[in-house]
Parts: C-alpha cells; structure tokens; sequence
C-alpha cells in the first residue's frame, strides 16, 4: 500500500459529522486530526511549501460544481469526452512531470467531504442525457485511490454508480491501495484504472508511487473482482531504451490483465506548459526529462517532436496489436494529440468527439454485457453538448449517506 | 521594490535648524528631522566620514544625473551617519558623498551612538528605495550577521521593508546572487534584471558564465538571447554530461551571434536538426524555373508544406504545371518527415 506519509489533517468543523470525516478519524492512525472552523484552517496552511504541503490534508465542503467536461477537451486535439469529478485536490505522490506542481494554488492535500451534494449533482446531469454513457473519472486533481485507505471515498462512490443507469465511474491510480474495492457491488459500472510506464521510468520520474509490478498486481485483483480494467500509457517518456521499455510494459499489463477485462488504453506523450520548467528543475533536479527534444504545441505546452511522438506511438499501438490480436479489443486511444497525429497513428481520420465517445460507449456495453447498458446509437451522440449546470432538475435520491 | 515615496521621509516634519542650512537655491528653507530617533543635525567635511566602513555601502552604481545635480546645487538631502570615535560611518548617502569634494561640508543627521544595530540598519532600509537585486543581497548579508536577528524575522520582517514578498526561498534566492562572479553581479545590476531573470546565471559555473559573458559582450547578444543560450548550455552539459566551458570553448569559434547560437541550438535538439537537414537537403533537390518558395513548420509540429509560386505570366502557369510533375518525387518525400 502506498503511504501518504501525512504529518496533520484538518477537518472544518463544518463537515465533522459527515461520513468521510468520521472514515478519517477512525483511519487517521496516529496522524494529528484537529476540527477548527472552516474560517480558521487556512492561517494553518497558507505558509506551506509545496512538499510540506503534500504532508497536510484539508477536509473540507467543496462549494463549485463536482462535475465537469475534462481539462482536455481543445479545438486543435481529438478528445474522448471524458467528465470528471472534483472530489479531492493535490496529490502526497511525487511525479516529477505532474502538472499539478504548476496548476495548483494551494500546495496541502484537500478532500471534499460533502458527497450528498455530489450525488445530487451527478444524478441530475446523466438523468438529463439518459442515452448518453457518461464515463465520470475522477482523479484529475488527485489520484483516485491514494487516500482510500483513510477516506474510503470508494465505499460510497462505486455503490452509488452502481445505481446510476448510464454512468461509468473511472478510478484513476498510480498507487496499489484496491483494497476497499474488492469487496464492493460495482455492477461493471467502475473501471480502475492505471497511469503506467516502464520499471526505469517508474523509479525515476514516479517517485513516491507504487512500482509497476505493485500497480499490475493490484490490478490483476481487481479485474478478478469483475472490474474493468483501463490503462494510461501515459505520459509516455522518450528515453534511451525506450523501445525496450515500451515493450515490455505493453507484455507486462496484457500478461496482468486478460484482455478482456480491459476496457480502454490510452497513449499520450510527456507534455507540460514550458513556465513549468522552472520548478521540475527546482523540486526534481535529477529528472532529465527537461532535456527531450521538446517543441511548442497548439494549446501552448511544450511536446516531443512530432516525428518522435509518432515513433512512439507507432511502436506501441503495433504491439498491442500483434497481443491483442484481431478479437473484440479494448478501445485505444490518444490523449491530447492532433488528428493529424492520430491519422498517421491508426491510419485512419480521427474521430470527432461524439463519435469517440460513442466508441467507448459501444465497445463498453458489448465487451462488458454485466454493466446492463443499453446499446448506444451514434445519432444520440452526435446531437450531445456538454451538459450544463442549469439543465432542468430531475430529482434523485440523495447519494444514501 | 519600493513606490517612489520614501514612507519614512513622507512623515518628517519642518523643524527650525541651523542658519548654514538656510538657502539652497535662493530658497529659503528649513531642515526637517527623523521624528522617531533624535538625531543631531551637523554639517561635516566630506574627508571625516570614513570611507573604509562600508557596512552600508550595498549601492555601486549611481546615475550620472546625481552627480551633475550635487555639481550644480549641492546636496539637497542631509546625509544619514554615526558618529564611530573622531569619524563618522557613513549609513545613508554613500553615492551623494562620492560625488562631493573631499573638502565640502555635508549636511547630515547624525544618529546617536548608542542605537541598536537593529535600530540602525531599519533607518538605513527606510532611507532607501529602489533596490536592485544584487544590492537586496547585500542589504541581506549584513542582516544575517546582525545579532539578535533570526532567519524567520529576516525573512518577515525585513523583506518587507526591501520590497520583497515575505518568502524563504526569495531570502536565499537573493543571497545567492552573492556567489556568482562579480562580473555576473555587474552584468546583472547593469542590466537591472528582476530576480526571476537573474536566476538564470545560477545555471552554469562561474569558470563557463564568465566566458559566456565575455562572448555576449562580444557579440552583442540581447538579454533573451543570453538567457536562451544559457538554458541550452545548461541543458546540453547536464544531457551530455561534458562540462559547460568545454561546450563554449568549442562554439567561441563561431565569429558572430546568429552562428553561434545556430551551432548551440544544434547540440541541443540533434533530432530535430537532423529533420531539418534533411528537410533542407529536399529543398535543394526540387529545381523549378518558376519562383517556388517552400515553406515547413520549423517546430515540425504543424504537418504538411506551404509552397508560395509567384505566376507572373500566363505560360508561367504551365511552366509551373510541367516542372510540378516533375518535382512531385521529391515533395512527396516531405510527407515522410512532415
């Protein structure tokens, strides 16, 4: 299990009585807990640094919207369509390309401990696109199950999208903390998945995290439970051997997880806004990673060469094809490229975002019968927009806390 | 850094004062003291300040204005001193007095000579503005020596007061600049490069940043110019694990600025300069009588080319239809890279 090593937690009084609070409280194990009033905490936390910031979690009510379109979705990049979940900020992990060092304002750990209000929420958007297969991931901020162990967040999460008629929930990981999902109802609505990369990325550029043959045998535990299964290659790292690197980890999470239990694989390159610089050299100066052959792309980040990226992307989409062979096979995807790139990648024309979306959709519910969707019709999907906030209340039950 | 108003100064208040002190440009007027420190006001002769004390001597640059103006109408502002046995440390005004002559009487408050190093150092801080980075360090050096002063209320307390944010990293940030060459320290304050900007020069060795400065001097090159080569230098002997003075010792041969950091950017990116090579060697094999110019995404990001004819004349057009075919080889090969 991966350890946050958290040195004090916070709880706003405001949200004491709820049920991540009172999770935390019985799984804090020796960790200084302190209730004070919302309007007091921040004079505790202000002064932090960054890395004494990963050391204290902040238990609080998340007053914005919990759901939102993915921070991905741009004019120049093909994008899946993913939405996800606010449901904790910041991340006790230390990769040294995450973009959260630059992105975050508030270097300590939040969780939101208000899950009611994310439940109304969640349940009014996808009952308003009733044929629409929302997948719904969280760990955008965060990672999805590093601080399970103490909120057991999942123990509410999976049950509730287990109830939810057209929702997949997507748990997102760089850690092996699966052990209160192994026990829940999920229904086949949760996928867990993994950000994964070869061994000599892991431990260079991934510290703090679980290595990989930790990740995938969490996730060979969890697929034996029934759950889909996903994987992120990504962000995939351009290195000396990496042709090898890339190989063996494509043989390594197929020989983990039988192919059939993995809904969707992705594959994205190492990128980063170039202000972030400054500070990978500062917290990381032993990652190399700012030395890649890195140019400026569409939306402003800095990105391998092109021809490099493709080479890459190239190198591991062959192997999974000569793995997974001509089957019923997982979805694989880019994240964050051009289409022009992923025409020269899967020689085809990219899809639009609908009809992406309407692949996971349709590869999910025939791979995956036990989730209980219904089939999804392209027509739907072309004619979807991002939902918005003030689309007509459909009352729901609340999220059963 | 500071606003312009001294905040110090902005509450004196008139006082009446010595008869010697009362015309300076045919205007009457009146010496103003500190309001919170009783302080003697006394002209002094130049040669009785003691020029070696230079404990709060962080400025080395004056604008040449200061000297005209002390030139033509003396020194307006009183000096700020201590009075240290017969002579006098010099606190506040090291730049008035440098460009006074050694036989001008001064106009200057003397601080009493019992005040707290504490005491002094904040009048001295409240008495200047407009600090630039290098002189921050310096303010900072004497204050780290000061006893009674603590780390935590340096950074609280005394940044503020220098116009910086109350930050650690900042402290050591401005420290820092103390360790680098005095010819980097120059460059810096010549340039007036906000923190951020001068951090730059931290990158490299001494041995490799003084050489890197003399060939920026050389050859002219621009703040961005010099901040960008000095990344790459950074960048390429960490990758190649070759020292920095070697990289530049090779790349001085380059005779002018363009070459030079054509040659660095070179090492640098090898892929993408082996793309471009190639990409170049491509537009040399396409032979066409019409004027063709053929465009690429230098960052190779953008896929596909841009070919810009220039069709004068009718039969221009047919021309270019003709040597089109026959050049279609070749600009298919773009594809393979682009």
């Amino acid at each position: 299990m991966i350890e946050t090593h958290l040195a004090k937690i916070f709880i706003e009084e405001e949200v004491a009585g709820t049920e991540v609070a009172s999770s935390i409280r019985r799984n804090a194990q020796g960790v200084e807990v302190l209730e004070l009033p919302a309007s007091d905490v921040e004079a505790h936390v202000r002064h932090l640094g960054l890395t004494q910031g990963k050391r204290v979690l902040l238990v609080k009510e998340f007053r914005g919207r919990f759901f939102k379109q993915c921070q991905g979705l741009k004019d120049d990049y093909a994008c899946c369509n993913l939405h996800t979940l606010a449901e904790a900020n910041g991340c006790a992990m230390e990769c040294t390309y995450c973009i959260l060092q630059y992105y975050m304002t508030t270097p300590h750990l939040s969780v939101f401990a208000n899950l009611q209000d994310f439940g109304k929420e969640i349940s009014r958007v996808v009952a308003n696109q009733p044929d629409r297969l929302f997948r719904i991931g969280t760990g955008e901020l965060s990672d999805s199950l590093l601080l399970d162990p103490l909120t057991e967040s999942t123990r509410h999460m999976v049950p509730f999208f287990r109830q939810l008629p057209n929702a997949v929930l997507e748990l997102k990981t760089k850690t092996d903390n699966v052990e209160n999902l192994l026990d829940l109802d999920h229904g086949g609505r949760t996928v867990v998945s993994w950000s994964v990369n070869p061994p000599d990325v892991v431990s260079a550029e991934e510290l703090k995290t679980a290595s990989l043959q930790d990740r995938l045998r969490a996730a060979s535990q969890v697929a034996s439970q029934g759950y889909p299964v996903g994987f992120h290659l990504d962000p995939m790292i351009h290195y000396p051997d990496w042709k090898a690197g890339y190989a063996f980890l494509v043989d390594a999470l197929l020989d983990a997880v039988p192919p059939d239990r993995i809904a969707w694989i992705s594959l994205g390159s190492l990128r980063f806004p170039p202000e972030m610089k400054v500070t990978m050299e500062a917290r990381f100066p032993r990652s190399e990673l700012r030395y890649g052959e890195l140019v400026r792309g569409a939306d402003g980040k800095v990105r391998y060469l092109r021809p490099l990226r493709l080479e890459m992307y190239h190198w591991v989409v062959e192997r999974l094809r000569r793995r997974l062979g001509a089957g019923s096979a997982p979805v694989v995807y880019l994240c964050m490229e051009s289409p022009e790139v992923w025409k020269r990648v899967f020689h085809e024309s990219a899809p639009k975002n609908a009809e992406l979306e309407f692949r996971f959709a349709e590869n999910f519910q025939r791979r995956f019968p036990e989730a209980g969707f219904s089939p999804p019709q392209l027509e739907d999907y072309q004619g979807f927009e991002v939902a918005r906030s003030d689309s007509s209340f459909v009352a729901v039950e609340d999220f059963g806390l | 850094m500071h606003a312009n108003v001294n905040p110090f100064r902005a509450n004196f208040q008139l006082v009446a004062g010595p008869e010697s002190f009362d015309v300076l440009g045919g205007v009457a007027m009146e010496p103003y003291s500190f309001p919170t420190v009783a302080t003697d006001f006394a002209l002094v002769k130049a040669r009785a300040i003691d020029a070696a004390d230079d404990t709060f001597r962080v400025r080395r640059r004056y604008p040449t204005s200061l000297g005209e103006s002390v030139r033509r109408g003396g020194i307006r502002t009183p000096l700020l001193i201590e009075r240290e046995g017969e002579r006098y440390r010099l606190v506040s005004g090291w730049g008035r007095w440098e460009m006074s002559d050694e036989s001008a009487s001064l106009p200057c408050f003397v601080l009493p000579g019992d005040l707290p190093r504490e005491a002094v150092w904040d009048i001295f801080l409240r008495d200047n503005d407009r600090w630039n980075v290098v002189e921050i360090g310096r303010v900072l050096r004497g204050l780290k020596d000061l006893p009674g002063l603590d780390f935590e209320r340096i950074v609280t307390e005394k940044l503020p007061l220098l116009g910086v944010r109350s930050s650690q990293d900042l402290y050591r940030r401005h420290l820092r600049l103390l360790e680098l060459s005095p010819e980097a320290q120059l460059f810096i304050e010549e340039e007036n490069l906000p923190l951020r900007r001068a951090s730059v020069f931290f990158k490299l060795p001494a041995d490799a940043l003084g050489l890197l400065l003399s060939s920026a001097r050389e050859l002219r090159f621009t703040f961005n110019e010099l901040g960008e080569v000095l990344e790459m230098l950074d960048e390429v002997s960490h990758r190649d694990g070759v020292p920095a003075r070697e990289i530049l010792q090779e790349l001085r041969s380059a005779p002018e600025k363009e070459r030079f950091r054509r040659e660095l950017r070179e090492r640098r990116y090898p892929e993408l300069s082996r793309y471009r090579e190639r990409l170049g060697k491509l537009e040399k094999e396409m032979a066409f009588t019409v004027p063709v110019r053929i465009e690429w995404d230098a960052q190779l990001e953008r896929p596909g080319v841009r070919l810009l004819v220039d069709l004068t004349e009718r039969e221009s057009v047919d021309t270019f239809e003709r040597e089109l075919a026959v050049n279609r080889r070749v600009l298919a090969r773009f594809f393979e890279i682009l």
